[in-house]
C-alpha cells in the first residue's frame, strides 16, 4: 500500500520533469523522486540502501547538480530552449515504455527473498566483498581527482 | 515482499527509465541531461532489487550508487569546463571541434 502511493508519487515528479521550465525545479523534482524511491528501498527492507540513497544521492549528486546549475545559469532565470526534436524523442520514450510494459504483462513475476541486517552488511562489506569495496573507493579516489584536474586545468593558480 | 508489490516496482522501473530516456534525448541543457542519466540509474537499482532483496543484490545496487556518483562528479566538472569555453549549456549549440582563434 505505502509502496504504491510512493510510487505514483514518484512517477508524478518524474514525469514532471518533462515539463517544467527551469533546470533549478527539476533538480527539486528529482529529488522528491530520489526520496521516494528511497522510501521505497525501506517498505522492502532493504533499510542500509534507503540510508546510502538519501545519504549519497539525495545529498551528494543533488549538492552537485545544484552547484553545477547554480554555476551556469546567469543572474535572471534563463528557460530552457524549447527543443525541436520534443515530439520525436516523446514518441521514442513512450514507444519503450509500452514495449516495457508489454514485456512485464508476460513474464511470471519473481519471488523475492528475505533481507539482511545492517550490521551483516558491515561484516559481508568487510570479508566477502571486501575486494569490489576497495575498488569501489579507488574508483571514487581516481574520479574526485580527475574531476578536479577537468574543473580547474588551463587556470593559472 | 510479495509479487504484487515487487510488480509495482517493476511498473515504476520502467517508467522512470522512459523518463530518463526522454530527458536525455530531448537534451535541452546539459545538467538536464545528467538528470535524466540520474534517473535511468535510479530505474536500473529498482528493477534489481524487484527481483529479491539478497545480500548480492544490494551490494550490486550500493556500487552502482557509487559508480553513479563518480559519474556525475565528472559530469559537473566536464559540463562547467564546457560552459565555460563555450558560454552556454546547451549541447545543440555546442559543435565546434577546433579551438576558436
Amino acid at each position: 500500500m505505502i509502496t504504491n502511493i510512493l510510487a505514483i508519487i514518484a512517477a508524478i515528479s518524474a514525469a514532471a520533469i518533462l515539463f517544467v521550465k527551469e533546470v533549478f525545479h527539476a533538480a527539486l523534482l528529482l529529488l522528491i523522486t530520489l526520496l521516494c524511491v528511497a522510501g521505497i528501498f525501506v517498505t522492502i527492507n532493504s533499510e542500509f540502501l534507503a540510508v546510502v540513497q538519501i545519504l549519497i544521492y539525495a545529498g551528494g549528486v543533488m549538492l552537485l547538480i545544484v552547484f553545477g546549475i547554480m554555476l551556469t545559469v546567469r543572474s535572471k532565470p534563463v528557460e530552457l530552449p524549447n527543443a525541436d526534436n520534443k515530439i520525436v524523442s516523446g514518441l521514442f520514450g513512450a514507444s519503450l515504455f509500452a514495449m516495457l510494459v508489454y514485456t512485464l504483462g508476460e513474464r511470471i513475476m519473481p519471488t523475492p527473498t528475505t533481507s539482511i541486517a545492517p550490521e551483516e552488511f558491515g561484516t559481508l562489506l568487510m570479508t566477502r566483498f571486501a575486494i569490489p569495496f576497495e575498488v569501489a573507493g579507488m574508483l571514487l579516489l581516481v574520479s574526485l581527482v580527475g574531476a578536479i584536474v577537468a574543473a580547474t586545468q588551463g587556470k593559472e593558480s | 515482499m510479495d509479487i504484487s508489490t515487487s510488480e509495482t516496482i517493476l511498473y515504476l522501473a520502467a517508467f522512470l527509465f522512459c523518463v530518463g530516456f526522454t530527458v536525455v534525448l530531448t537534451r535541452r541543457n546539459l545538467i538536464m541531461m545528467l538528470l535524466g542519466i540520474e534517473l535511468m540509474l535510479n530505474a536500473a537499482n529498482l528493477n534489481l532489487i524487484a527481483f529479491g532483496n539478497s545480500s548480492e543484490n544490494q551490494f550490486f545496487i550500493l556500487f552502482i550508487i557509487l559508480v553513479a556518483v563518480c559519474e556525475a562528479a565528472v559530469g559537473i566538472a566536464l559540463v562547467l569546463r564546457v560552459y565555460h569555453f563555450y558560454k552556454t549549456s546547451s549541447p545543440d549549440q555546442i559543435s565546434d571541434l577546433k579551438e576558436r582563434a
